[in-house]
């Protein structure tokens, strides 16, 4: 294939307990566009973004991102290797402002040294941070509630605000974790909008969402989990129709376990 | 940072004013009890920076406040050196301290991280009663000398107040700088969650430590001032009561306000003074107070002028 590996994933494996929430799982997402990962509640997905973002310890196996192997490294690491994510649970900065919550998905262009901060010299980078912050915001129409704080945001909102708060990381990969889960179709409409400028800003998006069709319509490639395994990949068309796939979503009896 | 309703400009400038003017006509003990407000409150901002803005609750600080104080009056007596050099050697000894404080915050939080905090500051008191060879024990360090500046010897509880001034002046400079900054913001950010803010970037860890450090640093600022003002220290200054006290002025003044530290410690400070005369009855009216305000500004005195707590916008 003439497309790059950005992400690459090889013998992933976590468990809880007695249970296997990723088996031996080999993924690969390529640079650009949008991937989708999909399979039941419980299939291991967001599992998988926690392994890959550095939230979770994987047990085994390799993650690498760009090359670099970051798999069991701190989740500062893996942000500062250039992945970002939202939360499925939604996990804003409560206490401080919305633009200050995008702000801080900025955190690592902002580099700032305590002595440079104490001094005040930082303001040169702080304001590049703050247009660019704007610019989200607007993006994701925000811009009215700016200088609320998150935690007054409807759900709708703080589903959008997490969205900006990754995407003032400038990553190279984002990680979203179910962004249009209790979304109306006019809110859902405002995210894949967002999803289709982000791409076309060049940053790659691995999109785990319930809601099919806007899966199929959005991916160029699917992935499906079930039981921490990947079951099938391919293009939507390919997914739609594979054996395997229906089987697990519709719980027929499995006979490959 | 931004949404925070200000103290009116006007208020400040009042109590700006008030601070360097007023001083000079008060009876000596009033003038006393000014500069102990001036250095409990550099210790409560100390205090503050850990609980208002990272988190994290300490009830061991009068033991870095203790630690910067015998610094300083050791340095000053047994060793001759001159209360500027103390100065820095007490903040830098304290703060190296405040590593062995940061560290636990890394494992623990909440009421566990309390409890560890509240041992650190039993095991330096008990240090300091039992290491006679370095700390004198009970008999406690006297003498200690007063700074001399420019060739004066601030010997004047008036000159002391003005250095006091002054270095509170500075802190809240530094610290209003600190929380403005990306750092303070990263460091609120791990206050409401510190998965999603390691997932920005930031490293949780060294955040945590930091901010351990600085506290510390700034609060052995406080011990050096407090020992070469009082000028005699024993170990009975520093107990869980003190740092129960600062811990008041903090919540009191307003949790994650620099403003509201300074207004709690001279609320602590001077309120019992007042209702000393009671007698019997200053503990019950005292009580009556503190309850009173977290009741209806749980934000803290700081939020007098605004409804919503501060630092929580």
């Amino acid at each position: 294939m003439a497309a790059t590996a950005l992400l690459q994933t090889s013998g992933l494996t976590r468990s809880f307990g007695g249970l296997l929430a990723l088996s031996d799982l080999t993924i690969t997402v390529e640079a650009g566009g949008i991937q989708g990962l999909i399979g039941p509640n419980g299939s291991g997905k967001s599992t998988f973004i926690n392994v890959v973002s550095g939230v979770l310890r994987p047990d085994a196996g390799r993650v690498t991102i760009a090359g670099r192997q970051i798999a069991g490294r701190r989740a500062d690491i893996a942000a500062r290797a250039g992945i970002a994510r939202t939360f499925q649970n939604l996990r804003l900065f409560g206490g401080l402002t919305v633009l200050e919550n995008v702000l801080m998905g900025g955190h690592l262009r902002l580099r700032t040294g305590l002595a440079a901060a104490l001094l005040g010299t930082d303001r040169a980078r702080e304001q590049g941070l703050r247009e660019h912050a704007e610019q989200i915001l607007a993006l994701v129409r925000l811009t009215h509630r700016m200088r609320q704080p998150a935690g007054t945001l409807s759900y709708g909102e703080q589903r959008r605000l997490e969205i900006a708060r990754a995407l003032a990381a400038r990553p190279r990969l984002l990680l979203l974790d179910e962004p249009l889960a209790g979304m109306n179709p006019a809110e859902m409409a405002m995210v894949v909008e967002i999803m289709q400028h982000t791409v076309a800003e060049g940053v790659t998006i691995l999109l785990v969402e319930h809601a099919m069709r806007v899966v199929m319509a959005v991916c160029a490639r699917i992935t499906v989990l079930n039981f921490g395994r990947c079951i099938a990949a391919g293009p939507p068309a390919a997914i739609r129709r594979d054996e395997a796939v229906i089987r697990a979503y519709l719980g027929r009896a499995r006979h490959d376990a | 940072m931004m949404s925070r309703r200000p103290a009116p400009r006007a208020a400040l400038a009042v109590a700006a004013v008030a601070a360097v003017a007023v001083p000079p006509l008060l009876a000596p003990y009033a003038l006393h009890l000014c500069v102990m407000v001036g250095i409990f409150a550099i210790l409560a901002l100390s205090l503050n920076l850990i609980c208002g803005w990272a988190g994290m609750i300490s009830l061991g600080h009068a033991g870095f406040w203790l630690i910067g104080a015998y610094t300083t009056a050791l340095l000053t007596t047994d060793h001759g050196i001159a209360f500027w050099w103390a100065l820095p050697a007490s903040i830098g000894i304290t703060a190296a301290s405040g590593l062995l404080l940061g560290l636990p915050s890394l494992r623990w939080n909440g009421h566990f991280l309390a409890v560890i905090t509240i041992a650190f500051g039993m095991i330096v008191q008990t240090l300091s009663v039992n290491w006679e060879w370095l700390t004198h024990g009970n008999d406690g360090v006297s003498n200690i000398p007063r700074p001399v500046l420019f060739g004066h010897r601030l010997g004047a509880n008036l000159a002391f107040y003005y250095l006091v001034v002054v270095i509170l002046a500075a802190v809240w400079a530094l610290m209003h700088r600190f929380i403005v900054s990306g750092y303070g913001r990263a460091l609120k950010a791990l206050r409401d969650d510190e998965v999603a803010a390691a997932c920005m970037g930031v490293n949780i860890a060294r955040f945590k430590v930091t901010a351990f450090v600085l506290s510390a640093g700034i609060a052995g600022m406080a011990g050096s001032l407090y020992a070469s003002y009082v000028r005699f220290l024993n170990p009975d200054s520093f107990g869980l009561d003190t740092s129960i006290r600062v811990f008041v002025m903090v919540v009191i003044g307003g949790i994650g306000s620099i403003g509201g530290s300074i207004l709690g410690s001279f609320a602590v400070y001077v309120l019992p003074e007042v209702l000393r005369p009671l007698q019997q009855y200053y503990y019950v009216i005292w009580g009556v107070v503190v309850i009173v305000v977290m009741r209806f500004l749980p934000g803290g005195l700081a939020t007098i002028w605004s409804s919503a707590p501060p630092g929580r916008e």
